[in-house]
Order: structure tokens, then C-alpha cells, then sequence
């Protein structure tokens, strides 16, 4: 196989082979080289950089209309990997140290560190990926709910935090015991303090009121504690009550 | 890779410290490159000779190839 057609990844089928022409080693060698002196342009319009999806791009020079690709650090590319295949993460095992450092510096090349608004774009995309859900059982809601804690554990580190918390009120985010995704400003309770109190929970849920989903990490409970209502406060139960019966 | 047999203007010339596995990335790329000894990299590039590797005219060349080879794929 010609080396071109490897790094140019056009025939999908091939994929395979092209590790073998081309492979990580002598990705990270090449890369290395052309950024030896430190000019983002040596990479410009050659297929060189993995992408999420394992397909390899060539970076081209930023334009006010062109798309750019979103740079994941390890940490993010657990969370986000998946709504984004044209990403790019940014780790050792993916890109040389060299290429890391210009990629989160540069803004000449179609390249963005990862922002509000792509963590935006991605949680309204959120219900698509993985709904409809069935049911709370289902296992596609399970995996949701795995998704929405390591989310919200990811959250509470993130630099973002301040900026994102407020946007994320309105989107349904949060997982509750009937299956559904519900917005934090709908008044979810929370889960916490409703140990022996089964029957109440069963009760209040048949009244209307959401309850998070218990299958949320505890990591992820403890953070969105605050953000949620809660049983031992009687003015939460009478005012989302009183908004259901309002809203029905 | 087995070594190829080019004209002087045709190749690359690597000063001595490029390493054999970077030399063979780039001959993974189609790269014709050639590394000769110190002392004769040493008069070429006292002579400023034109075709000393680069990263600039590494990524140059590489263009020229991936162009080549894509008018092959699609005109021909």
C-alpha cells in the first residue's frame, strides 16, 4: 500500500493496514521533527494527528468560517470522547510533548481547547445519544447514569465550574427514579436523608416530585446536593408540590 | 526500508544527528532522504547547498508528494 493512501485515510476499509505503514511510532517521530523549530505551519495539510474516533486528520490553517477541532486532555476525553469523534486528545500516548504544547497554544491552526460552548453543544446532544430511555432499569439509562456521575465528578474539578454551572440548570441532565432526565430547576430532591423513608419517597413520587436517580455516584450526589431539594425541608416538598400542581 | 538510488537534486540531505527511525518515517512518506557522513554534510551545508532536511522543507516536500499522489489516485 502506498504510504499516501495511509495517511490520508481514505480508504476505511484499509484501517487496519494503516498502522502497519504508518504507524503511532513514526506519526510521533515525524510530528516531532516538523515542530522542531517550534512553527505550527511544518504540520499544516499533512495527515498527521489521531482524532477520537482513531481516524487521522491533517490540521489546516484557522479560517472565520472553518470548524475546528476540540482538544481533550485525558481527563476530559473520558467524559466528552464520545459526542465528538473529530476531537482530538491531547495525551502523551497520542501526541508527542512538543505537539501538545503548540496544539494548546496555537491559534493559527484549526485547533480550540475545549470551552463552554463545545461542553454546551455536547450535553444538548446528551438525551440523543442515549435516549429514548425505556425505562429506569434499562440498561442504556444505567450507562446514562454512569455517563451523568462521572460527569458531574468531572465537573467539580473543571475550571469551567463556575461558568457551566449556571448554563447546565436548564438542561436535563439529571437522571430521577422514574426513568426520565430532568433540569436542576425543576426541583429534584435529593436522595440524601430519605434512608427509613421508603414510604414517603414512594408517596411524594406518586404526588408528582422527582427524586435523583440513586444510582448517581455518591461523589456526584455530594456535589449536586446544594443545587437539590431536600426532605427535611418542608418548604421545598409544599413548593415544588405546589408548582406540579400549578404546572398540571 | 532498502536504499533507492536518486539524482542529487531529487533527495534530502539529514545532518548527522537525525536518527535511523526518523529517517525511515520519512521514507515511510515516500521521502527520498540521504544521511552522508559528517564531514561531507559539513561542505554541503558550508556551500549553503539547497536540499538540507528541514522541518520547513521536510514539510514542503511532503506536500508536493501527497499531491502527487493524490492526482495519481483521482486523475488517473
Amino acid at each position: 500500500m502506498s504510504p499516501f493512501l495511509s495517511l490520508t485515510n481514505l480508504c476505511p476499509a484499509q484501517k487496519s493496514d494503516i498502522s502497519i505503514a504508518l504507524g503511532r511510532n513514526k506519526r510521533h517521530l515525524l510530528l516531532d521533527y516538523l515542530l522542531s523549530t517550534g512553527k505550527v505551519e511544518s504540520i499544516i495539510d499533512i495527515p498527521l494527528v489521531e482524532q477520537v474516533d482513531g481516524s487521522i486528520v491533517a490540521l489546516s490553517r484557522r479560517t472565520n468560517t472553518s470548524l475546528s477541532h476540540v482538544l481533550l486532555e485525558e481527563l476530559d476525553q473520558a467524559i466528552f470522547h464520545r459526542f465528538d469523534p473529530y476531537a482530538i486528545p491531547i495525551t502523551r500516548t497520542n501526541l508527542p510533548s512538543t505537539a501538545i504544547q503548540l496544539l494548546k497554544s496555537t491559534s493559527l491552526l484549526d485547533v480550540e481547547p475545549l470551552g463552554v460552548d463545545h461542553i454546551i453543544s455536547y450535553i444538548t446532544h446528551v438525551p440523543c445519544y442515549f435516549g429514548p430511555f425505556p425505562g429506569a432499569s434499562s440498561s442504556i439509562f444505567v450507562q446514562y447514569v454512569s455517563w451523568v456521575s462521572e460527569f458531574f465528578e468531572w465537573l467539580q474539578h473543571s475550571p469551567l465550574e463556575n461558568i457551566l454551572c449556571d448554563h447546565l440548570h436548564k438542561h436535563s441532565l439529571l437522571p430521577v427514579n422514574s426513568g426520565q432526565l430532568k433540569p436542576i430547576s425543576s426541583g429534584v430532591f435529593s436522595t440524601n436523608h430519605t434512608h427509613n423513608r421508603d414510604g414517603l419517597v414512594q408517596f411524594l413520587q406518586r404526588l408528582g416530585l422527582s427524586f435523583l436517580h440513586p444510582g448517581v455516584s455518591a461523589l456526584a450526589q455530594k456535589y449536586l446536593d446544594p443545587h437539590l431539594k431536600s426532605l427535611n425541608n418542608p418548604h421545598d416538598v409544599l413548593t415544588v408540590r405546589a408548582t406540579r400542581t400549578l404546572n398540571s | 526500508m532498502p536504499p533507492t538510488y536518486h539524482r542529487y537534486e531529487d533527495v534530502l540531505i539529514a545532518p548527522p544527528n537525525i536518527t535511523m527511525a526518523l529517517l525511515d518515517a520519512f521514507a515511510s512518506v515516500g521521502l527520498a532522504v540521504t544521511q552522508p557522513p559528517k564531514e561531507v554534510y559539513d561542505l554541503l551545508h558550508a556551500l549553503q547547498c539547497h536540499r538540507l532536511l528541514t522541518p520547513e522543507l521536510a514539510h514542503a516536500t511532503i506536500l508536493v508528494r501527497l499531491s502527487d499522489f493524490l492526482c495519481r489516485l483521482f486523475f488517473h
